[in-house]
């Protein structure tokens, strides 16, 4: 029996937020997020009638798709890139007032650590968060469902550490 | 006592919670997803429309089996064929499902789905007191203004500028005047915040300005701190008044007074944004002035909006408009002066009519000039809705 295959444009619809999130968390910006977010749906509508359902969920096919653009983007623009990273570890308080004013989202400062975690990390924290399962996060990444649940807990706590860390940092800036 | 481990643990399923938040409320722009979603449908290859409308039209003929295949055949042929002839014939780019809440039809044709559109226009020197509390209470408080002063008189002109762009069509944006009651349910909890005094003022076409909303907070009402781009940013956060729209943050300081603005700006079809102007052509949004502990801020209410895509005249033709302009003002600088706009900036303006307030895209020309030692700045308006698409 044929498994039902959506509308691609119910999968767009259901589906943009969650690749956008997934990407900026990884990017840190979202002129670059847009881009790729972009380009993840342009390559998505080329390849759907490729997609089969009984194979893979909408969910865990586009990621995948997000997942290769976003290390695309990376090996295209690696040493601005690294450039870009090493100026954004300047603590959030360093930034101008204007600047401190855009940053309003209010949980920017966290997603900023996540894409300051190592790739296999950010990766686990961004497509867990996204709402994927452990399998599906596994499948992506190569490796097997406990695997992934254990480099899940441990991003997740060394993204406790770096926040942490900032907050001592900040504490004593002010003492 | 929770012991370590239980310690940890609370703390990293805090932490979950907040990524959980983070990824929910990290999302796009607004406008990114209708602007996606065109240029997805621009680059589709004619055959996969032409298959997906055979298709479609196919399927919904299986549920009648008694219809003769032959009927059938005939009938494909001849829907499949107007649907290619009138997509080759249709004037601009196909408008696509409308994705985003409160959207509307889009332009087809001169068909513009709100009809014909009142003009935006500048009108100096009016002051409007429910936007500008600060300015309505006197001259001791601080005025936050450029350098140069702004002149509407009548003026010799000539355009010797460029354009960065050429936009054949662009969105118009439509509001209907919320009644009292709708008003107030827009700033719900606000009004029964303590420390804090909230009104609501309807629209005002003279301006022309949109309903806003005034909130005046003072002592613990208003965040602790220096910086007043935080402060206004954690006070509009805590009450959800934060805009909904593209916008660009403005931090201006004078003395012990602050004023920040949120400027507004529309989503352009190229993804650029264009900022809404006021009668003045200045740019404004949401303002948040903080003086001594005091903090007012002023908004407009978040109304939906409905969006139609209308013809725009010609870069050549808008800068004709602009240098043959009757003056904003009759006040006029002897001798009159020649004046050479050399800028030109895409805007949106608001222009009321009929209970409606219609966000419309236009150019503000403007360029400067010297008279007695200071700098006048001249700005046009010139809206850019096709004139048979506009009432006046």
């Amino acid at each position: 029996m044929r498994a039902d295959r959506p509308s691609f444009e119910d999968v767009y619809r259901d589906y943009l937020g969650r690749i956008y999130a997934y990407v900026r968390a990884q990017v840190g910006s979202s002129a670059d997020a847009e881009d790729i977010t972009a380009q993840v749906f342009m390559n998505a509508y080329q390849a759907y009638d490729r997609f089969e359902p009984r194979m893979s969920t909408p969910a865990a096919w586009l990621f995948r798709i997000a997942r290769n653009a976003t290390l695309d983007h990376f090996r295209a623009h690696g040493r601005r890139e690294r450039l870009r990273r090493t100026i954004e570890q300047q603590p959030v308080h360093a930034e101008d007032p204007a600047g401190m004013a855009e940053d309003r989202m209010q949980y920017r400062a966290l997603l900023a650590h996540v894409a300051h975690l190592s790739e296999r990390q950010r990766d686990a924290i961004s497509l867990r968060h996204s709402g994927l399962s452990f399998e599906e996060v596994g499948t992506l990444m190569s490796c097997s469902e406990d695997a992934a649940k254990m480099l899940y807990h441990r991003a997740l706590k060394a993204l406790r550490d770096a926040v942490a860390g900032e907050a001592r940092m900040s504490d004593a800036q002010h003492e | 006592m929770p012991s370590m481990s239980d310690k940890e643990d609370l703390e990293l399923e805090a932490l979950q919670r907040q990524l959980d938040d983070a990824f929910e409320t990290t999302r796009p722009r607004r406008g990114f997803e209708d602007e996606l979603w065109l240029r997805m449908q621009a680059r589709r290859p004619w055959w996969n429309r032409l298959r997906d409308a055979a298709s479609a039209f196919a399927g919904s003929i299986w549920e009648a089996p008694a219809v003769p295949l032959g009927v059938v055949a005939v009938l494909l042929i001849v829907v499949v064929g107007v649907g290619v002839l009138s997509s080759a014939l249709r004037p601009n780019v196909e408008s696509p499902t409308s994705l985003s809440e409160g959207a509307g039809s889009r332009y087809q044709g001169d068909q513009a789905y709100f009809g014909r559109l009142p003009s935006p226009q500048l009108h100096p020197g009016l002051v409007d007191h429910a936007r500008s509390p600060a300015a309505a209470q006197g001259p001791s408080q601080p005025e936050f203004l450029g350098a140069a002063d702004l002149y509407f008189g009548p003026a010799n002109l000539t355009w010797a500028g460029t354009f960065s762009s050429n936009t054949v069509a662009a969105p118009v944006y439509r509001y209907v005047e919320p009644s009292a009651d709708q008003s107030k349910a827009l700033v719900g909890p606000l009004a029964s915040a303590s420390g804090m005094t909230v009104s609501i003022s309807s629209s005002a076409p003279e301006l022309p300005r949109e309903p806003v909303w005034t909130v005046v907070a003072s002592g613990a009402a208003v965040p602790s701190g220096s910086d007043p781009g935080v402060t206004a940013n954690t006070f509009l956060a805590a009450h959800n008044l934060l805009p909904t729209w593209p916008d660009e943050v403005s931090v201006q300081a004078v003395g012990g007074q602050a004023r920040v603005q949120f400027l507004r700006g529309f989503s352009l079809p190229d993804g650029g944004v264009a900022y809404l102007v006021n009668w003045n052509g200045e740019r404004y949004g949401i303002e948040v002035d903080i003086s001594g502990g005091r903090l007012v801020a002023t908004g407009p209410l978040p109304l939906g909006l409905d969006e139609a895509s209308y013809r725009l005249i010609s870069n050549e033709k808008a800068a004709q408009l602009a240098v043959s302009s009757a003056p904003a003002s009759s006040a006029a600088i002897q001798p009159v002066p020649t004046i050479r706009l050399d800028r030109v900036e895409l805007v949106y303006a608001l222009a009321i009519s009929g209970g409606q307030g219609y966000y419309e895209p236009a150019y503000l020309f403007s360029g400067s000039f010297q008279y007695s030692g200071h700098t006048f700045v001249k700005r046009v308006l010139v809206p850019l809705v096709d004139p048979s698409l506009r009432s006046s």
